[in-house]
């Protein structure tokens, strides 16, 4: 195999007038589609005054920027903010080990622990939490940080477990064969061969589970309402009382971190990471 | 006695793998399997399929309606990825590429909402074809509070994800397979027809089934958009149910129905996953 | 069939130079040969003569024909890749097909002529339409491709390594096939190739490269009798260097272990040619014969001789007249002083 066989061939160097063409067309359809609607978000929230028929408010300002970040809103991101953290700490630390497990067969009954983890992402999470909500009733979770945290926790258990299970699973193991032929046992083994090596791999599913605990809604509003109000439901309260700006802020600031993982992230995203972040 | 060793190795691995387990367990498993039950109970704690009769009576055009929302959205969710992945694979194009990745991490109460604001009557698209003078003011079109409102989010936050699932199995094509058949004479277009959708094809039934069981259960997006006055998705019926009618039977006999649609779609999913291992083409 | 001129063909990536001014003929007919080290520009040349990349500067003619911005879908060449690149999708026939049906061929046509090309890469007929072509051998599959490139009537074929995937046997066996294929087609082909014995068994024609530029161009007896220069003379079989001072000239001699001999003392050292004391420094045993590592001035070379030599023998390296290829080192082109 020579170098220049495997570069990309079909990007031709010269201005290819069919290809310019694309791209214009392809650039215009990501701004109307893509960026159109976030745009509109920009423009509410610094809308003063906007009366029909304008096209643009008619008294730009941050009024709405400053009501949002000295009002109740700061008490939400706080909350969710730190549950985020708490859920990532508590979820790595515990679907680590799984996920290593599951990657390299280790389990015994390897198909009942994968279907366990595969059900909540195979079916509508609603119906369920409604009955979790019920048993949470009983145990007095409900309307409780505990309770809202451990609601979290699953869903981000089980997106950490296949992006995890992934990430050990790119890891060869004739890496950890070696240990184990100079004699190092199999403790030894994961925490000075594979966890190191599954290191990058681990801060990212990190990242990641913390944007999904950040973002999360359903089981949130669900098991939180009405007393613990996380930025997400705060926005959709705002939103569905009408306070089109207010919600507009909030939309934005929640955006930011996703927007923010995604310039760090996006080269070594692998799509097999990302399969959950279809089910916010 | 080795295998004593290697199952006695495998048991003391059950140790780590249980607190992640019995959450799962306890706080989905369980409560799933309870709404099987749960569905079939009547407020006097009798057994029937009351429940399953009165939510048909009640909602059989919402399951059809959610059924038909979602797989509109899929199959233009799936069409924009296919067209959008192969001017990708045979072009290169990093910023148009970016922007596209960008719904995948716009949380879903955010689409929600800025579709509202975007298509709304008085919203930006309308503000904007309005000056334009594309639109009658007198008679705005209503788009955000209607299924197609409805089906424009759906796509617009999937089509991050589908496009990166969509785009990594085109990139996984062999260059040189692609080399031969244009040497051959055929088109780019050709190229996408031909060749990059049959050799990936087992990767879009797995979007497919992913995309479909997400956008059937997903209810934050309905919740701000709503299904404009007439039919509505199954999981605002739900939340409706359990929340201000307090019908536990109810509610759980129409997830019922939900669960049997990502049923299909699940077993669907698995037997492609295993498929999709052995059949992947390598480059 | 065509002549394929290449004129000042050069390609850069970036800064770095892919191929740099080539000139060269492909000649009507034949099989050219374009060999060299990886990562010398031959696939780049290879893959610019298909279309797929766009030179910097220079042009490509099929005869009168130039088609220097010609995309590949319109300059009738087809290719033969190294990982053969048939579609995993289609059937062995289909992937023969498909070129016919771009050219809206009719049916029982498509159907004669996919018998008639499978025919000649000697591949079983049975069962082509049912059987994908991941169900054959790696030789089979590059009989495939080879029909697949062929059935389209191209005027140019191109084939990168095609036989570096396959086992000692079967490339064997394969370079003798597609001789014979391309010679009864007779259709101009480029040969890409890092296996000079490849190039030398199976070229009409050869085009030797070394860091994008072209070193020689010959037919593949004088390439190996006659290399112009020390890069050619190095590249071809298993040769050694050995730098001497001569009249104020440093020179440098290629010395083929195939071409040298060992002398033991004793024996007479003719006169002509290359001869230098040599000791026998260790042996590896080849079977037919020994190949030795001689210590020539503290300049280890390997020669081979008949089995029987002790370590340590003394004696002479020699290289007969018509052997030696010497060059001078610092323009390192050949020396005929």
């Amino acid at each position: 195999m020579e170098v220049e066989s495997t570069m990309r061939s079909f990007v031709y160097k010269k201005l290819d007038w069919q290809a310019f063409l694309l791209k214009i067309l392809l650039l215009s359809f990501a701004f109307i589609f893509i960026i159109g609607p976030l745009s509109s978000l920009m423009i509410w929230s610094l809308a003063r005054e906007w009366f029909w028929p304008n096209s643009l408010p008619t008294v730009w300002g941050l009024y709405y920027w400053e009501r949002a970040l000295t009002g109740d809103i700061i008490q939400s991101f706080i909350l969710s903010f730190w549950l985020a953290i708490a859920v990532t700490v508590i979820c790595l630390v515990i679907t680590v080990p799984v996920a290593y497990l599951i990657a390299r067969r280790k389990l015994p009954m390897q198909a009942v622990f994968m279907a366990i983890f595969l059900i909540p992402q195979a079916f509508p999470q609603l119906p369920v939490y409604t009955n979790t909500m019920t048993l949470m009733y009983k145990w007095n979770l409900v309307g409780t940080v505990s309770g809202v945290l451990l609601i979290q926790l699953v869903g981000a258990i089980v997106y950490s477990v296949w992006t995890l299970v992934s990430v050990f699973r790119n890891i060869q193991p004739y890496m950890e064969e070696a240990s184990f032929i100079l004699g190092a046992g199999a403790l030894k083994t994961f925490f000075k061969i594979s966890l190191p090596m599954a290191l990058p791999g681990i801060i990212s599913a990190g990242l990641l589970v913390f944007l999904f605990a950040l973002d999360e809604f359903t089981g949130s509003l669900l098991i939180g309402a009405p007393f613990i109000v996380t930025a997400p439901i705060y926005m959709y309260n705002a939103a569905n009382g009408y306070e089109m700006q207010i919600a507009s802020v909030i939309a934005i600031i929640l955006m930011l971190p996703g927007m923010l993982f995604l310039g760090l992230l996006q080269r070594y995203m692998k799509s097999e990471y990302l399969a959950a972040f279809g089910r916010l | 006695m080795k295998k004593i060793n290697i199952m006695l190795s495998k048991w003391k691995g059950i140790a780590f793998a249980l607190p992640s387990t019995l959450l799962i367990i306890v706080l989905f498993i369980y409560p799933f399997l309870l709404s099987f039950q749960r569905s079939f109970q009547l407020a006097d704690d009798s057994y029937s399929l009351l429940n399953y009769v009165q939510s048909w009576e009640r909602y059989s055009s919402d399951i059809f309606f959610t059924v038909f929302i979602s797989l509109v959205s899929l199959f233009i969710l799936l069409l924009l990825s296919i067209i959008l992945s192969g001017v990708l694979r045979l072009y290169s194009f990093a910023v148009v590429e970016f922007i596209f990745k960008i719904p995948l991490f716009v949380p879903y109460v955010v689409v929600g909402h800025a579709v509202r604001v975007f298509l709304a009557p008085h919203g930006t698209l309308t503000s904007l074809l309005n000056a334009l003078n594309i639109v009658n003011p007198d008679n705005l079109p209503q788009i955000a509070f209607s299924s197609a409102g409805l089906i424009f989010a759906l796509v617009w936050k999937n089509l991050g994800i589908s496009l990166l699932l969509v785009l990594g199995s085109f990139r996984g094509v062999n260059q040189n397979m692609l080399e031969a058949a244009e040497s051959m004479g055929a088109s780019k277009y050709q190229l996408v027809k031909d060749f990059l959708v049959p050799i990936c094809k087992s990767s879009f039934g797995v979007i497919a089934v992913l995309t479909f069981t997400s956008m059937m259960g997903s209810f934050s997006i309905p919740a701000m958009i709503g299904g404009g006055g007439g039919s509505q998705m199954l999981m605002i019926d739900v939340h409706q149910q359990m929340i201000e009618q307090q019908n536990l039977g109810m509610a759980n006999a129409i997830g019922v129905f939900g669960y049997l649609f990502s049923m299909g779609a699940t077993i669907y999913y698995l037997n492609g996953m295993g498929k999709g291992a052995e059949t992947k083409y390598g480059s | 069939m065509s002549n394929i001129y290449i004129k000042n063909l050069t390609k850069y990536y970036g800064k770095k130079v892919g191929i740099n001014d080539i000139n060269i003929t492909l000649p009507d007919g034949k099989l050219t040969a374009i060999v060299g080290p990886s990562g010398c520009g031959k696939t780049t040349l290879l893959r610019t003569i298909a279309g797929f990349y766009k030179p910097d500067i220079g042009q490509i003619y099929f005869d009168e024909r130039d088609v220097t911005n010609v995309s590949p879908q319109k300059r009738n060449v087809s290719m033969v890749f190294q990982q053969y690149a048939l579609w995993p999708h289609l059937s062995v026939f289909d992937n023969i097909a498909y070129g016919l049906k771009l050219q809206k061929i009719s049916m029982p046509e498509i159907e004669n002529r996919v018998v008639d090309i499978l025919t000649k890469v000697e591949l079983d007929t049975a069962d082509v339409k049912k059987r994908k072509p991941q169900e054959y051998s790696g030789g089979q599959q590059q009989r495939i491709a080879l029909a697949r490139s062929l059935v389209v009537q191209p005027k140019v074929l191109l084939m990168d390594e095609p036989l570096s995937n396959l086992d000692a046997k079967v490339r064997v066996r394969l370079r003798l096939e597609i001789k014979r294929i391309q010679e009864s087609f007779g259709i101009t082909t480029a040969y890409v190739t890092h296996d000079q014995e490849e190039a030398l068994s199976m070229a009409d024609h050869i085009v030797i490269m070394n860091n994008g530029i072209v070193e020689q161009t010959a037919a593949p007896h004088e390439i190996y009798e006659k290399p112009k220069t020390l890069f050619a003379a190095k590249f071809m079989g298993e040769s050694h260097l050995l730098s001497v001072r001569e009249n104020d000239k440093e020179l440098v001699y290629v010395i083929r272990s195939r071409e040298a001999q060992f002398l033991p003392n004793g024996q007479d050292v003719p006169t002509t040619g290359l001869n230098r004391p040599a000791t026998i420094v260790k042996q590896l045993y080849m079977g037919a014969y020994c190949r030795y590592m001689l210590d020539v001035d503290g300049v280890e070379i390997f020669v081979d001789a008949p089995v029987g030599y002790e370590d340590n023998l003394a004696g002479h390296l020699y290289v007969p007249q018509q052997f030696v290829h010497v060059f001078h080192k610092e323009e390192q082109s050949e020396c005929t002083g």
